[in-house]
């Protein structure tokens, strides 16, 4: 009887010990989950603005993260803005970034736009506006940090003379439109280069230049037209940000891969292998991460009272099936 | 060993903590659970009370630019109070990461959008009671913007609480669902650990008890075997046994002591009970001596007159005879309880021996073969002389016969003899004394006409018995005789240390 009562004693022992350990363990995991809603993180000492066209496209989003990235080592909590394809709305943002009464903005405008009366109220407001990319001279804003049009140009050139053979060759040539289906004299200034550096080259003909709105699938649609309309085409000069991908797919979905040469700015993610798979020849990389993080440190640096240069440029450097192994 | 009392609120502590833990753990939590749903909610509704209140004021704001009546701006007024109250519900601080979807900070950003909004309303009315028309109908169309916006960034805010309590409540009740199973597990292992360990400490305290009942028991039915009860259990359980045993022992003590009493008062009684015995003998020879006593002394006063006359007249031998008469019954004046030698006693028998011979002629020789170191032994008077005079009277036939009186050592004690040539004694005689000399039977003291002698008046029975008392031997008499060999009587006592003394000397 003695021993009976032992073993029960013993077993329920062991029971309740491990029913007891799993019931706690559940205990601090449930409750973690309670104290979690109500446990608040340290709270951020800055506050920056950061307005971007969408949140859809490779480049931004490589942007938005370099610029997070460094926005954390300054302690500062980035609220994002994007506008998307609504006209005024860049203007909306920029107010209601003032509004939320930010410590800083950091705006990648339209190509074409008139946002200086908002970004003019920013700097009366005592907020530090940069602009990335497309500039507003006129608006007082505190400093701009863009890419040297014509430097790009070049390089798209010597991608396109690298990539071809003496052979004739004739090249279609896309530049960027301003949002109402003009050029952007982001683009014509590209024109102007490939065309000059090009003049001297006889066996490259361009053919006239087509202007998109930049994004994957008006460079579809466009590079569909452009085979369309000339049976002889060999190569595209893709002198439009966040298209040379719509402009690869055409080719891919044509079977023209390898028939015509593609150069063009940025690719997003996976562009040594689509130079390594001869997807496109050569491209101008704009190293979208290192654009954001230096954008919000310059905005940090204003934000903090210090002086930082009018004009920033920002790198950017040329790759090829060549270049790729290193890129790696 | 911890007291019973402490050992009882251990053991009730050890089982209620962890019925407690498994009963309050579920209820806290749960309780926790709803209280923070409850705020969830309560926030929730506030957020929607201020998205009402934001488009209250645009709306009572619109209505005092159009009338500009006081009611109008006295409602705004109040609109606008309530409004500011909820700006301390949004944190003005955010997080690094933010909390809402695709980069914002809803919180911060309503916190900052209504102070901002309740500013431009503020300046809407400042520029309207400016009768600055163009400058209110902008600040006008700022507020709309702003309510727009704020209305958008609080239903999203509203949305991502309520999307995160459902979360947040979705993953609790998985686990919570858990926590039930385990709960009930454990109190249902915790039931079966209970129920073991009460039994485990009834029987702890149960069983030295009913091991001190069951041994009380025995020790009140007079059973002293019982065994200790060992010292176990808690302190007042050891008490209780430790107490037992000492009383145990304390009893069998008590009771081996009251034996040994009884048995010295025993002895004593039986002491005491020989002694008035002797005492008894002592005062009944006293008496028969004292009675035959009594009519000699007057002859012997008479006798002395005639030892006297016998001189005078030159009668020697009637002087002698009458001398030792003289000797004789002074002997048997003395009181028996008083001692005498075996020295004294050999002349008494001399004195006694002649005058038998004057009496009644005949012839008993009397023969010696004394050991010199046992005549200052110490003997019951008139012991030698009754034995003689029975040989006398009981074994010679015409009176002539040969008495034998010797002594020796024999270690510690001396032997007396006294042996005759008679006709021996009869058997059943014999057996008789033997008996009596062997069997130590006080009530045969008590008036046996066979012990009684005529002439000295103390028989053979009377020295037996005297001897007996006096020695303190039970071999002090020994009887050897066959019909036709006469009788042969040795007498044994101790030999005191003088005696022991001299006769080493």
């Amino acid at each position: 009887m003695r021993r009976s009562v032992s073993i029960i004693l013993g077993v329920a022992l062991v029971a309740t010990a491990i029913s007891g350990g799993l019931l706690l363990l559940s205990f601090s995991r449930s409750t973690r989950e309670v104290l979690a809603e109500s446990r608040h993180s340290a709270g951020a000492e800055f506050h920056l603005t950061v307005i971007l066209p969408d949140d859809t496209d490779e480049f931004y989003r490589s942007l938005v993260r370099g610029g997070q990235d460094e926005a954390l080592l300054h302690g500062a909590a980035l609220e994002l803005l994007y506008f998307g394809s609504i006209r005024g709305e860049p203007g909306l943002l920029l107010r209601q970034a003032r509004w939320m009464h930010t410590d800083g903005v950091l705006v990648y405008l339209p190509e074409h736009n008139s946002f200086t009366r908002e970004i003019a109220d920013l700097m009366r407001a005592g907020i530090p506006v940069i602009t990335l990319v497309n500039d507003n001279p006129l608006s007082g804003r505190t400093a701009h940090l863009g890419f040297d049009a014509e430097g790009i140009a070049r390089e798209l050139v010597r991608l396109m003379v690298d990539s071809a053979t003496d052979e004739p060759h004739t090249w279609g040539v896309l530049i960027s439109a301003d949002g109402s289906g003009n050029p952007g004299w982001q683009g014509q200034r590209m024109e102007a280069v490939i065309r000059a550096m090009l003049a001297p080259k006889s066996n490259i003909r361009l053919l006239p230049t087509r202007v998109v709105e930049a994004g994957y699938f008006p460079g579809e649609q466009e590079a569909a037209h452009l085979l369309r309309d000339h049976s002889q085409l060999t190569g595209i000069v893709v002198a439009v940000p966040q298209t040379l991908g719509g402009v690869v797919q055409v080719l891919i979905d044509q079977n023209r891969l390898g028939d015509i040469a593609v150069v063009g700015i940025d690719f997003g993610s996976g562009v040594e292998d689509a130079l390594a798979r001869g997807l496109l020849n050569g491209t101008v990389l704009r190293h979208p991460e290192q654009v954001g993080a230096t954008g919000v440190r310059t905005l940090m640096e204003a934000v903090k009272g210090g002086r930082v240069p009018e004009y920033s440029d920002l790198d950017y450097s040329a790759v090829d099936q060549r270049s790729v192994v290193g890129l790696r | 060993m911890a007291s019973l009392r402490r050992r009882t609120l251990l053991y009730l502590s050890a089982l209620a903590v962890p019925l407690a833990l498994g009963v309050l753990v579920p209820v806290t939590l749960i309780q926790a659970l709803l209280n923070r749903s409850l705020q969830m909610y309560e926030r929730n509704q506030q957020y929607q009370v201020a998205a009402d209140l934001v488009g209250s004021l645009e709306e009572h704001l619109q209505e005092y630019l159009e009338t500009k009546s006081t009611d109008s701006l006295r409602t705004f007024l109040e609109v606008s109070d309530q409004l500011q109250g909820t700006v301390a519900l949004f944190s003005a601080t955010s997080d690094i990461v933010p909390s809402g979807g695709r980069g914002r900070h809803l919180e911060r950003s309503a916190h900052f959008m209504i102070r901002s909004l309740l500013e431009t309303a503020d300046r809407a009315v400042q520029a309207k009671r400016g009768r600055s028309p163009e400058q209110y109908t902008q600040l006008f169309t700022e507020v709309r913007v702003i309510t727009g916006l704020l209305q958008s960034d609080l239903i999203e805010l509203s949305q991502q609480e309520l999307t995160r309590v459902m979360q947040s409540q979705e993953r609790f009740s998985v686990e919570f669902g858990r926590m039930q199973l385990l709960s009930f597990s454990f109190l249902m292992s915790l039931m079966f650990m209970t129920a073991g360990l009460a039994s485990v400490f009834a029987g702890k305290i149960a069983e030295p008890i009913s091991r001190l009942s069951g041994s009380a028991l025995r020790l009140a039915d007079g059973d002293f075997s019982v065994p200790d009860i060992p010292l176990r259990g808690s302190n007042e359980v050891q008490h209780m046994a430790q107490a037992f045993n000492r009383m145990k022992a304390s009893i069998q003590r008590n009771i081996k002591e009251l034996q040994r009493t009884a048995e010295i008062e025993k002895g004593l009684m039986e002491e005491r009970v020989s002694n008035l015995r002797m005492k008894n003998v002592v005062k009944q020879a006293e008496m028969t001596a004292l009675q035959s006593q009594i009519r000699p002394h007057f002859l012997f006063n008479a006798l002395n007159a005639g030892v006297q006359l016998a001189t005078i007249e030159d009668a020697d031998r009637t002087s002698e005879y009458l001398d030792a008469l003289a000797h004789l019954f002074r002997e048997t004046l003395r009181p028996l309880s008083e001692a005498s030698t075996l020295g004294r006693e050999y002349d008494t028998l001399r004195s006694f021996l002649y005058i038998m011979q004057i009496r009644f002629g005949g012839l008993v020789e009397l023969q010696s073969e004394i050991d010199t170191s046992t005549l200052s032994l110490p003997l019951p008077r008139l012991i030698l002389q009754p034995l003689v005079e029975n040989s006398i009277l009981h074994g010679f036939q015409d009176g002539n016969g040969s008495i034998r009186l010797r002594s020796w050592r024999e270690d510690t004690r001396a032997v007396i003899e006294l042996s005759d040539n008679g006709c021996g004694m009869h058997s059943d005689t014999a057996h008789k004394v033997r008996l009596e000399a062997t069997s130590w039977n006080p009530e045969m003291l008590q008036g046996n006409a066979e012990a009684h002698n005529e002439r000295s008046g103390i028989g053979i029975r009377n020295v037996m018995y005297r001897m007996r008392l006096f020695s303190g031997l039970p071999d002090c008499f020994e009887l050897d005789t066959a019909p036709g060999s006469g009788v042969c009587i040795r007498l044994r006592l101790p030999l005191p240390a003088f005696v022991t003394a001299e006769g080493e000397a």
